[in-house]
């Protein structure tokens, strides 16, 4: 059929292109999701610190906490296209022309708009731990830091494993936004092989496909760590967000 | 009882839809000549470009479809959704060497009120407001008669159905000068837009290397692009950008100048400078001859 047949040249001819174009999609996903949890990492810990009696402190705290919600609320409240744009030109006339490094401000992008995400989803982990798990970490003398980077963070990441899968394939579909400023990803490859074959359908199916095949590799992948984080047969699992059951029940014997 | 008319009155539905989607009266368009064979068909054109103005403007009996994105009117085209579209004259020739089923008219300008102008349908190379290029430029531009152009248009177009094959033909338009010593000329274009700019995989057929990518760009456009920096004794940089981002990368000075089959209207004449054209062109309507 003539259809396969389109398929089939366009992949023979551009593959190394279309490689090419995934390739740099996963790295920007990848590199992006890793550091948006690392500021949602961040922002959790800060936001979730006492606030302290000293004046001084106080006021320190309260600006930095409002200086964090204005920049979840601005990035998680525009569309990462229009970011985009903003930030690569906006660099651009303020600096006479020059432009930042695509693959870098793709990066940086992707990471700052995820890490507005993570930050409430971090927020969402530490406040469902329960309670007496600070209170504990605190009696034995532990600074908030301790409590957070030994109790609470290993909790946290065990909890929201699959909103951060979330967000990972979020990532990879949505770095075609990229496309804007010109990031060589997937879908502007896709865009440049349509402009030189005019074959719009046969070439957005081939990446369709490719799309999905990340998507659901890295879905499956990260499943993976979720079962193997959820431990032996009598391990407890406390303060789980998606069994509410679970903080009472000894997982049983399969 | 109920359960059996419910799936039936669903399927009634299902079948209206379908019905509704794909009923549209085909035209014979096989013998058309002019405009008026055009009646009762399905044009389409670009949404907010002078092409749709220039469509509802002079012809009758049609209906006026309007599409986003360029690209997408060919597919369209192609799958039966529309009966022809408007484009420029050097488009239409692109499509129809590859794809003999297609056929384009002329739309000329006409006492029925329709004009297009140089700034409507010419093309013309864009600078930075007030930059010195523009005088040069037209004198280099001035240098290349209506016949080289036509013959460069003519090499384009044969080269754009296969550009990665070396051809035999001997580059129509070539500098004498070789002397690179005056610095760098970047020049923005999308390297998307057959014959006058095109991305390809190789270098044949004097193909320019894309800044940061592994394409080439060749075209139209990119033959004058050459012989412009050749002439002001620059080495040239080709930029593939997006059509939005050109004006705005010209504006921040990341590109010196803008060739990309850009026609210099009235809005962008506000914010860039253009030069005199160097091609103009006729808007055509591009149909397909058989359903």
């Amino acid at each position: 059929m003539q259809f396969f047949e389109n398929v089939g040249n366009i992949i023979t001819k551009y593959w190394p292109y279309f490689l090419k174009g995934l390739g740099l999609t996963m790295l920007i996903a990848l590199i992006g999701t890793v550091i948006g949890l690392l500021i949602g990492l961040l922002t959790g810990i800060i936001r979730t610190i006492p606030l302290s009696k000293k004046k001084v402190v106080y006021y320190i705290q309260k600006t930095v906490n409002v200086i964090i919600a204005i920049y979840v609320e601005v990035f998680r409240g525009t569309p990462m296209m229009v970011q985009a744009m903003v930030i690569y030109w906006g660099y651009a006339f303020m600096n006479g022309g020059n432009t930042l490094p695509l693959i870098p401000a793709g990066i940086f992008i992707v990471s700052i708009n995820t890490g507005a995400y993570m930050a409430e989803i971090v927020r969402g982990g530490i406040i469902s731990i329960d309670k007496g798990q600070f209170e504990g970490a605190y009696s034995v003398g532990m600074t908030h830091w301790q409590a957070m980077i030994h109790v609470i963070i290993p909790q946290v990441l065990r909890n929201i494993l699959p909103s951060i899968s979330n967000e990972f394939v979020i990532n990879i579909k949505d770095t075609s936004v990229l496309n804007v400023i010109g990031v060589m990803e997937l879908y502007y490859m896709a865009s440049k092989v349509q402009s030189m074959t005019w074959k719009i359908f046969e070439t957005y199916l081939i990446i369709c496909v490719m799309y999905f095949i990340m998507t659901y590799s890295i879905t499956r992948l990260l499943r993976l760590c979720e079962k193997k984080l959820a431990g032996k047969n009598s391990y407890t699992i406390c303060g789980s967000q998606s069994d509410p059951s679970a903080e009472i029940h000894v997982k049983e014997a399969e | 009882m109920k359960r059996i008319l419910a799936l039936i009155l669903t399927a009634v539905l299902l079948v209206g839809c379908l019905a509704s989607c794909g009923g549209r009266d085909k035209v014979d368009l096989s013998s058309a000549t002019n405009l008026d064979d055009l009646k009762g068909a399905t044009i389409a054109a670009q949404t907010g470009t002078f092409h749709l103005e220039a469509l509802e403007g002079q012809t009758e009996g049609v209906t006026v479809k309007e599409y986003p994105d360029f690209d997408q009117l060919l597919v369209a085209l192609n799958n039966g959704a529309i009966d022809g579209y408007v484009a420029e004259e050097p488009t239409a020739y692109a499509v129809i060497a590859q794809n003999a089923d297609l056929a384009y008219i002329a739309l000329k300008n006409n006492d029925t009120g329709f004009t297009a102008t140089d700034a409507d349908t010419g093309i013309a190379v864009a600078f930075k407001t007030g930059s010195a290029y523009v005088a040069t430029v037209n004198t280099i531009l001035a240098g290349i008669s209506e016949q080289t152009r036509a013959a460069l248009m003519q090499q384009a177009v044969a080269l754009s159905v296969d550009p990665d094959t070396v051809s035999n033909d001997a580059p129509v338009l070539v500098s004498s000068n070789t002397n690179t010593s005056n610095g760098t000329l970047k020049i923005a274009m999308e390297c998307a837009y057959k014959p006058f700019n095109w991305s390809q995989t190789t270098s044949a057929n004097g193909a320019v290397k894309i800044q940061g990518s592994d394409l080439y760009a060749n075209g139209y456009d990119v033959q004058i692009a050459k012989y412009i920096a050749a002439e002001l004794g620059m080495a040239l940089e080709i930029h593939a950008v997006e059509w939005d981002s050109l004006i705005t990368g010209l504006e921040a000075g990341t590109y010196d100048g803008i060739i990309a089959g850009m026609s210099p209207t009235a809005d962008r004449e506000e914010v860039v400078d253009f030069t005199d054209c160097y091609y103009n062109s006729n808007l055509v309507i591009i149909y397909k001859k058989s359903n």
